[in-house]
Order: C-alpha cells, then sequence, then structure tokens
C-alpha cells in the first residue's frame, strides 16, 4: 500500500519534470530565432538592437544548458519569471486568473455529480421504460454539442431573448456576490455538460454492470429489498470506475473551459493564455502550460490514490 | 452494421453533406465570397436558400464551403493519426519489451496536456494553415488510436492462427500485416469514426477562437464565431453552421457507438 503511493508519487515527478522542460523547450522548438519569434517573426521587422536586447531579457545569450537549470530552480520554487509585456511577476496573476477559472470547474464539476449520478441510476433500473432511451439520447447530445455551441444557444436564449440574466462578463464575488452569481450561472452550466453527459452514461453502464453480478443475485435472494441492494450494494462499487471518469473530466475541463471563457468573456486562465499567446508573452505562455498540466497531473494523482484506498484490488497489483 | 437504421442514417447525413459540398457551385448561383451590402441579414429564401450574413454573403454556399475545409482536416488528420497509431500500436503490442514501455510512457505524457490547449499552443506559434491543423488535430489523436490498437494486439498475437503462421517460418512483417493488421481493423475503425466527431470538434473550437485557417478561408467555427456577434439582429448565419457542427459530430459518434455494437453484441445488452 505504501509502497504503491511512493511509487505514485514518484512517477508523478518525474511526469511533472518531462511536462517542465518540454514546456521549456518549446520556445526553442519554434522555428528561427526565439527572440525574433517573440517579437512577432520576421514579417516584423525589429530593428537587430531591439532583437539583441531581447536576447538578452530572455537569457538567451547563456549556454541552452545554463538557461534550463536556472528555468527548472526558479520554476520549482514557485517563481515563473516577469511577463515582457509589464514586467509583472507571472505568479501572483496566474493565481488569480487560476481562482476565476476554478470559479467556473467547481461549480460545474458539482453540478455534473449531483444531477449525473441519480439520472444515470435512474436510467439503470429503468431500461425497459420510455425514459432510459431518452435520456441515452440527451446524453450523446451532450458529447456531440460543442460546448461553444451551447454557449452561445444559451447567451441568445436567456441573455437576448428572454433577457434574464447578463450575457457576458464578469463579476468579483467580494464586489457583489448576486451579480457574481447571475453571471457565473451560464458559464458553469455551459461547461458542465459534457461532463454531466459522460457522468451519467457511465453511471449507468457501470450500475448496470454491478447489478448483473452474482452478489447482487445473493442479496436479493436473501431478502434484501431491491433499494438497498441498488444503493448499499450496487451503486458503492459502480463508484469506483465513476470517479476515475470525474477526475479524469475535471482534468479536461481545464482545456474545455478555454471556450467557454472564450463566449462568456470570462477573464479566467484560458483567456489569459490566448491573450499572452497573441501578445507573445513567453514567460506567461509558458507559466499557463506547466500550471494546467500539473493540475491535470496532480488530479490524476488524487484519483488513483483514492481509488487504491477504496479498492484493495488496485493495490496489491 | 448496416442493419443498423440508425447507422444507415447517420451514413446518409454524411454523404448528403459530402455530395452538396462538393458540387455547391452547381447547387447555388451566388458566389460565397460574394459581399454585398443590398442583401444584409436576409431571413431564409427570397433567392438565397439559408439567408445572407451580416456581409450580405450566401450562408448556403458558405456552409457548404466551408464544410469542405473542416471535413477534409477532419478526415486527413483522423488518417495520419491512424497510419501512426496503428503503426505504434501494432509495433508495441507484437514486440512488447522496450518498444512497449517507451510507446506506453509517450502516451502517458501526451495525456497530461488538455488537447486543446496544445492545439492552441502550436497552432498560434508555428502558424493556423490547414496543414498544421490536420497535423496537430491529428498527432493529439494517436495516443488514443494506438493504445487501442496495442491491447486488441495483445489478444491477437496469443491467437491460434498467430501462432500457427509463426511456426511455418512467417516473417515478423507477415505476422503483423498478414495475421494481425485484419484483426486489430474492426477496433481502429470505431475509433475512426469517434476520432471524425473529436476532430470536427476541436477543429470547429480552434477556428472559433480565430486560430483555425485564415481568412477568406471558410470553416464552420469561424462562421460563428463572427456571425455571433450579430445574433440580436438575425440568428440565422448562425443557426446553419451551429447545426451542421452538431448534426455531423453526433452523425460521427452514433456511428461509432454503432460499428461498436455490432462489432461487439455484449455491449449492446449494456
Amino acid at each position: 500500500m505504501k509502497w504503491y503511493f511512493i511509487r505514485r508519487l514518484l512517477v508523478s515527478f518525474v511526469l511533472v519534470w518531462i511536462v517542465a522542460t518540454l514546456v521549456f523547450f518549446s520556445l526553442h522548438l519554434l522555428p528561427g530565432d526565439p527572440a525574433l519569434v517573440v517579437l512577432g517573426g520576421a514579417e516584423a521587422n525589429p530593428s537587430p538592437e531591439a532583437v539583441a536586447a531581447m536576447r538578452e531579457k530572455l537569457g538567451l545569450n547563456e549556454p541552452i544548458f545554463t538557461q534550463y537549470l536556472g528555468w527548472v530552480k526558479k520554476a520549482a520554487r514557485g517563481d515563473l519569471g516577469k511577463s515582457l509585456i509589464n514586467e509583472r511577476p507571472v505568479g501572483p496573476d496566474l493565481r488569480l486568473r487560476l481562482g476565476r477559472t476554478l470559479q467556473l470547474i467547481i461549480p460545474a464539476t458539482v453540478l455534473a455529480i449531483v444531477v449525473g449520478i441519480p439520472m444515470g441510476v435512474f436510467a439503470a433500473t429503468h431500461r425497459n421504460s420510455i425514459i432510459d432511451p431518452i435520456l441515452s439520447s440527451l446524453a450523446l447530445l451532450g458529447f456531440s454539442v460543442p460546448v461553444f455551441v451551447m454557449g452561445i444557444l444559451f447567451v441568445w436564449f436567456f441573455g437576448l431573448y428572454l433577457k434574464v440574466l447578463p450575457a457576458s462578463g464578469y463579476i468579483p464575488f467580494r464586489d457583489n456576490p448576486v451579480g457574481f452569481l447571475k453571471v457565473m450561472i451560464l458559464p458553469a452550466l455551459t461547461l458542465s455538460f459534457g461532463m454531466l453527459a459522460t457522468v451519467m452514461r457511465m453511471t449507468r453502464s457501470c450500475v448496470l454492470e454491478q447489478l448483473g453480478a452474482d452478489y447482487v443475485r445473493t442479496a436479493r435472494s436473501k431478502g434484501l429489498a431491491f433499494k438497498t441492494v441498488l444503493y448499499k450494494h450496487a451503486l458503492r462499487n459502480a463508484l469506483l470506475p465513476i470517479s476515475t471518469v470525474i477526475a479524469l473530466q475535471v482534468g479536461l475541463m481545464f482545456g474545455g473551459s478555454v471556450l467557454v471563457e472564450s463566449v462568456y468573456n470570462w477573464p479566467g486562465i484560458n483567456s489569459f493564455l490566448i491573450m499572452s499567446i497573441n501578445l507573445r508573452d513567453y514567460p506567461v505562455v509558458q507559466g499557463i502550460l506547466l500550471l494546467i498540466s500539473v493540475m491535470f497531473i496532480g488530479i490524476n494523482l488524487i484519483a488513483d490514490m483514492g481509488y487504491a484506498l477504496l479498492d484493495p484490488k488496485v493495490r496489491l497489483n | 452494421m448496416l442493419k443498423d437504421r440508425r447507422a444507415r442514417i447517420c451514413i446518409a447525413f454524411l454523404l448528403l453533406v459530402v455530395t452538396v459540398s462538393l458540387f455547391i457551385s452547381y447547387l447555388t448561383p451566388h458566389n460565397p465570397q460574394k459581399v454585398s451590402g443590398d442583401s444584409r441579414f436576409l431571413p431564409p429564401g427570397q433567392g438565397y436558400l439559408l439567408g445572407t450574413d451580416e456581409f450580405g454573403r450566401d450562408v448556403f454556399g458558405r456552409v457548404f464551403t466551408g464544410a469542405r475545409l473542416t471535413l477534409g482536416i477532419s478526415f486527413f488528420s483522423m488518417v495520419l493519426a491512424g497510419i501512426i497509431g496503428i503503426t505504434l500500436g501494432v509495433g508495441a503490442g507484437f514486440y512488447r519489451g522496450i518498444l512497449e514501455k517507451l510507446v506506453m510512457r509517450l502516451i502517458d505524457i501526451t495525456l497530461c496536456f488538455p488537447p486543446i490547449v496544445v492545439a492552441i499552443f502550436v497552432v498560434s506559434f508555428f502558424g493556423s494553415s490547414a496543414v498544421h491543423l490536420t497535423c496537430v488535430i491529428g498527432l493529439l489523436y494517436v495516443p488514443r488510436v494506438a493504445r487501442v490498437v496495442y491491447s486488441s494486439v495483445l489478444t491477437v498475437r496469443e491467437m491460434q492462427h498467430v501462432e500457427a503462421s509463426k511456426s511455418m517460418g512467417a516473417s515478423n512483417l507477415r505476422l503483423m500485416t498478414v495475421n494481425i493488421l485484419p484483426n486489430i481493423l474492426a477496433p481502429a475503425v470505431v475509433q475512426f469514426s469517434l476520432g471524425m466527431g473529436h476532430a470536427v470538434l476541436m477543429e470547429s473550437g480552434l477556428s472559433f477562437l480565430g486560430l483555425g485557417p485564415a481568412p477568406p478561408a471558410i470553416t464552420w467555427g469561424r462562421m460563428v464565431q463572427q456571425s455571433a456577434r450579430f445574433m440580436d439582429i438575425s440568428y440565422f448565419p448562425v443557426l446553419w453552421p451551429s447545426m451542421l457542427i452538431c448534426l455531423t459530430i453526433l452523425a460521427f459518434n452514433i456511428l461509432g457507438d454503432s460499428l461498436r455494437d455490432s462489432m461487439d453484441p455484449r455491449l449492446k445488452s449494456l
């Protein structure tokens, strides 16, 4: 058990290190002189002095290995350098933006779990009624409608047609809690649809699988009520694979929210990424890529550990 | 497979979209790029089958001209993902050992980045031509194909017909191409169909963010993005491309599901 955790933790550290290395070298993988790329490429025709100054600023004149070591050392301490545009340290800005993205991801995840799992259980226990195919078709629709189409539909319907909710923008919670909730509802709802569909489908098939198992028949034949068997036995066993899917989906949301943030002008981490890419603000881009990947790895690590804690079969392997 | 009514409807729909997009220049009298101030925001009908957009351009022509690029990029990216993914998956599953470890770790690493974020990064720095988009979407899908192929190869390689060929002195290459490949094509085809849905999603998402092929190239994502600003005046220019994006992805997903069901009847009962 202990060894499983230690091994899994080590693997995650190695992954983080590989990701950091990739993120660092991504600047050098770009064709041409990175300083030139940052200044807008050969078409922008920057003066040789500007290129030389930029090389100095990015530390490109040092041997690449020294640069790499320096970057990794600083990044490990949480220092991601300064923005090229406004000279502000990258770290605090990232924290602020990440917080705003989490303000969408957390409600979306809660919604997907609270609605998705009961819907999945319901679909599984009502297989012969009309409701199961309806729920399954809705889930398929949830997979197939891109978030930005869903977002635009919501903006049109709630924002322009009914005029009940603001179509876009951001209000900090501290300034105006009600205003925050109003602007948060639509983006969070949009973000949660794909996950809701996945959680529902997964719950349905896992519960069905468990209900067909021998132990369920045993429990039923010794006289336990169907509800007891369903909730205390089948669902509990089904929750394991469901939790893995949830963790994976939360990780994917960090990417998926890029489109939601764009539709609703939500100033989160992903709109920061797009903005910084357009400004060629390289330290910020590197910082965001690293942060998103580390979150991704961290969530998967937590999911795996939780899985091992709950399921002895995993940790004994 | 064709016994499944859902699959037949999906195939018919996709063929219709492809056919219309190939012959679109004969189906509408309007040039999809022609800007006209007199015909802005026309509703469907009135000489324009699906109406016009904010520049008075023919939405019917544009939406099906856009289909060529969106579907073309998706198709070739999946061909790319298929070729590389099958090669890696078969190689890893057949030779095992170091190659297997290497491929599996490579998959683990690619799965550490959310795909859309990587795509945004690559496209914005290397340029957003159709070729770049195809490569990025394709390469990002390689891990999924490789993983599915790999796990099928692990079962197929233990089958008796493989052993029989081996004992008759077949070379490794022959074993892989003649004995194993035909047996793993079924899951690969399922992945191809689901992957097409994924690719259309990625492509339209990237073009929606303004990171697709630059205008005058027409893509569904960009049409949605540009006309969304005028939604309060006319929602038709947003509606048609959005609808086609959704229906196309839906068709590929249903097709993939139905292919999977027909190949593995055990899953059907679930």
